[in-house]
């Protein structure tokens, strides 16, 4: 071990050697408090795998120093109001300060005179987290879909590329929309992802094999929209839904996205058969997800009685739209002979707190299950009360992860294979636009502050307009690529045949 | 007058005999000649003359049409499109074959934003392409006019877009071709600096490759440079050599694409060997005639190397070189003045919202009052905006034309929707900052991002109390050239909201906005329908501004039910003060009409309506009762009446929206 640490110290000082390093001043002045930082890095707990956390420092200076103290040495960096860090220093900072944690001190020069803001710490867990997360890259969700990606992002480094591209299939008219994407059990050679309208379908990734699935028959309410991959089974849950969306004239949520009817699917690979799962008048299913065992599927279900029969159904949700709570359930599954079971409410949201549950996804190790909640509607991207909540699914306690979340919206949560790893979507920069966000979460089940996934330009998402939708992690990246999913979408999708139940 | 290195290293490789023959054929030759041929011999300078006339007569007529004919046009352009210094721009564009002609025509663009120096940075690349092909192609100068075709494309398709302005995709469209066409003679002109077969082989290569950076103009570019070596074989003589030479550049410019296509995950297959060349389509319209340019400039280099190359023109030969300039001079100056869209609607429409964006509400109204025929339905609400801001909605609302003149192109069936057009500032001086939010978002979705979308999302920011997404749109905009100051006069407001207040042109947006209640609905991509709708069924004690709005919607509409209460809560709230001449006209007529409803015998009206409404009433009876049809009634007593409540109410019918 020791070895270990003289010769990445050698290393360390050849590769310091190599590199320019500003000095860092030696009669600033101190300042009692944080700098301001963007992406805030500032107490984060990270994994010890991560690419460099670059960020900027938003204070009124012509130049910043920012000196890293590790175990076994210190390195300061500083590029006008930048703190650009080397990969292959940090990579080297990272293993020194494994378990540990690496201490950040920030200088800046405003005229002629140096400040030294309060340090702070950059904790370093002994945990990685898996080398990819996939998202889609799309503008705040409006109407409009044409320029439109799913992308994979290497987290050990700053490689992004694209998945599939919408626009490398048609546009206008014949163009489609890509809706969520997923994987079994974070792996890609099992993956889909759904397109609506154009050349629309499910693209089914199985054994690495692609085929392009028409999942809409004519019992059921659409093609799958929220799917979840069987954690076992060659098995798809999804949601089928009649999706609506309406504007806010004044309010700053601005959009609401909502179901008229939604229902549950069961696709069942092998057989190419969709069956229905769930489909109770009244009810509003969706968001289905599994535990890891495959044998407990959970969803969310809003109660909603439409009153009044003299206008449309979309005309009475658009009026009564604070009405629709969702409540979180569970449902056994016996993976053999595919049959559901004792439906259960696990959590009411609705009556008791007035509250809305979305998006439930379970730990790997099935302890706990995350989600969004709100006060109404299922599509917490847009609301800005929207938190991340946790139950631990032994006492079926519930606590807001006050860690994760801001007074924006957070959504989206979703867990790392490892179980140590928690993204979600944020808006909290802008309220805006969405950016996906890690968070360390412990083995005592508590989670840490969630920081940016960093960006090789710490002013990135400055930039960028557009939001990181659906963020999702990955153990492998996607082998198939962008051209041959084009190549595929242009196909004739394969009609899923309908199986009663 | 210079003779190129090649043809007199051929004529020293020729065999002895062959001379001597050619010699006797040149001696003949000019036996013929002093014989048929003793007219005109162009001189030693004529030639340099021509072509400095030609670089002249292209230089006024593109001044002429840009700036005197298409500045308006030309700073619309630059307000819809964008330009970044931030490198995450030049990746952007970079997700194309071309992207380096999108990053600098973006970059030019901007230029735009005063139109006679964006003018004349896209002349200067024009006459610099000349003078390049002249160069790439070993043309002699004489033939001048002919290399200044492609220049007349380019002006042509500048100024022949029309509405498609609103609705083209291609990132930075407006000098796309222009630098396109200027590399893709570099291209040619580099290629011609080598001589070796190697060498060509290599630069030819050099020049595929090319291709991720510049499109369609390195494929162009291998066409030209296919087409010289057919224009100029080489002299060995082989069959073989001779086909593969032209064809090595062709099957480059057809494998370049197909190789490259794995690089790119935006882009369909069956386009990576058009991406460049600009396409009008939307989801109804598929427009060729902005295309034919983009087409003609493609296809004219490809007989430059056919040119003649005679040193001396005598004769017939230098009367068909005056005659083909001339012809060129005046075809391009017929074809520009053709195809320049000189729809007095579309340049006003583009004046009033530069002014409205502005603020300059005088000259929204100045504009609108100096329309010839009926103005659009866009102008029409730029001039309701005036005059909301003005406070004239009472009294000169129905003074101005009022009908609604569809937007068309006339060349094609480009159907034009306000929503991407004017709908976004207009919501946004209706108070409707989240609509205008949604608009300006959903149309950089579909035609990228620009500097008018950023401006109106930053304002709606600010006015929605939003200052970090503010922050967001304003720190892009203070990275542009000509926006930067733009964006650092609002800044200080992220940083002290309550600073607004101090920023007249929030005020009556900000009064709108904070007096109006909030639903959830949508407008069905009709803006002006939603506008109407929602205002003028809105009821406000609180701010008179929305108060007067409603009431003037409610006019609009036409809809007596809804206009007796807004009338009686706009008294109500400007007790004392004079009943604006509209709506003293409005009660007039529909107490008139419904004198169940309302008891108007009491009302105070000035006498000037009360004698308006009489006269208006027995002159349109009297000749309705003549025979007259209602529209030629309308028309006969547009001058008298025209700018009346009644003469609307009566004849201004069957206007769409869009």
């Amino acid at each position: 071990m020791k070895m270990k640490i003289f010769f990445s110290s050698i290393i360390l000082v050849a590769i310091m050697a190599a590199c320019t390093h500003p000095a860092v001043p030696e009669d600033a002045k101190k300042e009692s408090r944080l700098p301001h930082i963007y992406p805030d890095y500032t107490e984060v707990t990270i994994p010890c795998n991560i690419c460099p956390l670059n960020f900027a420092v938003r204070e009124n200076a012509s130049e910043v120093v920012a000196r890293f103290t590790f175990p076994g040495g210190e390195i300061a960096y500083g590029k006008g109001q930048n703190v650009l860090i080397d990969e292959e220093e940090w990579k080297l900072m990272l293993k020194a300060a494994k378990g540990k944690s690496m201490q950040v001190e920030v200088f800046t020069k405003e005229g002629e005179r140096w400040k030294a803001y309060k340090p702070f710490n950059i904790y370093v867990a002994k945990d990685s987290i898996d080398s990819y997360i996939s998202y889609r890259v799309i503008q705040p969700s409006y109407v409009a879909y044409e320029k439109l990606s799913i992308n994979q992002r290497n987290l050990t480094n700053f490689d992004e590329k694209e998945i599939y591209n919408n626009m490398s299939v048609s546009t206008e008219k014949t163009g489609q929309c890509i809706n969520c994407h997923s994987y079994q059990n974070f792996k890609t050679d099992n993956m889909l992802f759904h397109m609506r309208q154009g050349y629309g379908g499910t693209m089914l990734v199985v054994n690495g094999e692609l085929h392009k699935i028409d999942l809409k028959t004519e019992q059921t309410l659409s093609a799958g929209v929220y799917p979840a991959w069987h954690p076992t089974k060659r098995l798809i849950a999804f949601s089928t839904n009649s999706t609506g969306q309406s504007f806010h004239t004044k309010d700053l949520n601005k959009i609401e996205v909502q179901d008229t009817e939604s229902d549950l699917i069961l696709y069942d690979i092998d057989k190419n058969e969709v069956s229905i799962i769930s489909e109770l008048e009244d009810e509003l299913e969706v968001f289905p997800t599994w535990s890891p065992d495959g044998k407990k599927l959970y969803f969310c279900s809003a109660h909603f009685e439409y009153k009044n029969d003299s206008i449309a159904h979309e005309t009475e949700m658009i009026q009564r739209y604070k009405e629709v709570k969702y409540d979180l359930y569970c449902a056994d599954f016996n993976p053999d002979t595919k049959e559901f079971s004792n439906v259960e409410m696990i959590y009411n949201a609705a009556d008791s707190l007035g509250q809305s549950v979305t998006l439930p996804r379970i730990s790997p190790d099935g302890k706990y299950l995350l989600f969004a909640q709100a006060e109404y509607g299922c599509f917490h991207v847009w609301h800005a009360d929207a938190d991340i909540y946790m139950m631990d699914l032994k006492t079926r306690e519930v606590q807001r992860l006050d860690a994760v979340n801001s007074p924006r919206s957070e959504s989206y949560p979703t867990w790392s294979s490892n179980g140590r790893w928690i993204m979600v979507d944020s808006r909290r920069d802008d309220g805006n636009y969405t950016r996906p966000l890690l968070a360390y979460f412990d083995r005592q089940g508590k989670a840490h502050k969630a920081f940016a996934v960093p960006q090789k330009d710490p002013n990135f998402y400055t930039f960028f307009l557009r939001s990181y939708n659906r963020p999702e992690f990955m153990v492998e990246p996607v082998g198939i690529t962008p051209q041959e999913f084009a190549k595929k979408a242009k196909e004739e999708a394969v009609k899923a045949k309908y199986a009663q139940r | 007058m210079e003779v190129s290195k090649e043809d007199s290293s051929r004529k020293g490789s020729l065999p002895k005999a062959q001379k001597e023959s050619r010699r006797m054929t040149a001696t003949e030759q000019k036996e013929t000649r002093t014989k048929k041929e003793r007219g005109m011999v162009l001189g030693k300078n004529t030639p340099l003359w021509m072509a400095l006339a030609t670089t002249a007569v292209v230089a006024v007529v593109g001044a002429y049409h840009l700036i005197v004919c298409n500045s308006d046009v030309l700073f619309m352009a630059q307000s819809k499109d964008f330009f970044s210094s931030d490198m995450s721009h030049l990746k952007e564009c970079m997700r194309l074959p071309g992207g380096l002609i999108s990053w600098l025509a973006t970059f030019l663009t901007q230029f735009f934003y005063h139109p006679a120096l964006g003018a004349c940075i896209l002349m200067v690349l024009w006459l610099g392409s000349m003078w390049l092909s002249k160069v790439a192609f070993k043309v002699r100068t004489v033939w001048m006019a002919v290399l200044a075709m492609p220049a007349f494309c380019l002006l042509v398709s500048t100024i022949d877009v029309g509405y498609w302005i609103y609705y083209v995709k291609q990132t930075g469209y407006w000098f796309y071709g222009s630098v396109g066409y200027l590399v893709a003679m570099a291209l040619v002109w580099f290629h011609s600096l080598f001589k070796k077969r190697i060498d060509r082989v290599i630069t030819t290569c050099l020049v595929a490759i090319t291709y991720p950076f510049f499109g369609w103009y390195t494929l162009l570019a291998l066409a030209y440079i296919s087409v010289m070596t057919i224009a100029r074989p080489a002299q060995d003589g082989k069959v073989m050599m001779r086909v593969l030479r032209p064809a090595f550049p062709l099957v480059l410019a057809g494998v370049m694409p197909l190789l490259c296509y794995q690089l790119y995950s935006g882009i369909r297959l069956e386009d990576v060997w058009t991406v460049g060349f600009p396409q009008f389509t939307n989801d109804t319209t598929v427009s060729l005639v902005p295309a034919v340019p983009f087409a003609l400039l493609a296809i004219a280099p490809l007989f430059f190397p056919f040119l003649p190359r005679r040193q001396e023109l005598r004769g017939r030969a230098a009367w068909s070189a005056w005659i083909v300039t001339l012809a060129i001079w005046i075809g391009g100056c017929v074809w520009a003045e053709k195809m320049d869209f000189q729809n007095y609607n579309y340049h006003a429409e583009m004046r009033m919202y530069r002014d409205a964006d502005e603020g300059d509400w005088e000259k929204v109204l100045d504009e609108m009052s100096e329309i010839p025929g009926n103005a659009s339905r866009q102008m029409v609400l730029l001039k309701n905006v005036a005059l909301l801001n003005t406070g004239e909605m009472g009294t000169k609302m129905f003074k101005y034309n009022n009908m609604g003149e569809p937007p068309t192109n006339g060349f094609d069936t480009l159907h034009v929707h306000m929503v991407q057009t004017v709908a976004p500032l207009l919501y946004y001086y209706h108070g409707k900052t989240n609509f205008t939010v949604r608009w300006c978002i959903e149309n950089s979705v579909e035609f990228g991002n620009d500097y008018d979308n950023l401006k109106l999302l930053a304002r709606c920011a600010l006015v929605g109390g939003e200052m970090d997404v503010a922050r967001k749109y304003l720190t892009i905009l203070k990275t542009t050239l000509f926006y930067r100051d733009w964006a650092e006069r609002l800044w200080p407001i992220t940083e002290k909201p309550e600073l607004i207040k101090k920023y007249p042109e929030f005020d009556t947006v900000r009064e709108l906005r904070d007096h109006m209640g909030t639903t959830l609905d949508g407008d069905n991509g009709l803006c002006e329908m939603y506008l109407l709708n929602y205002f003028s069924h809105t009821m406000n004690k609180e701010s008179k501004l929305l108060q007067e709005l409603t009431l003037n919607y409610a006019l609009v509409q036409k809809d007596i039910q809804l206009f007796w209460p807004r009338f009686f809560l706009y008294a109500q709230l400007h007790d004392g003060e004079k009943m604006p001449v509209h709506y003293q006209e409005a009660a007039k007529l529909y107490g008139s009409l419904e004198p169940d409803n309302v008891d108007i015998s009491r009302m105070p009206f000035d006498k000037e309506v009360n004698d308006s409404y009489a006269g208006f009433q027995k002159l349109s009876q009297s000749l309705l009762s003549t025979g007259m049809k209602t529209e030629e009634v309308g028309e006969a007593i547009k001058s008298t009446y025209g700018g009346t409540f009644y003469w609307f109410y009566f004849f201004c019918r069957d206007i769409h929206s869009y």
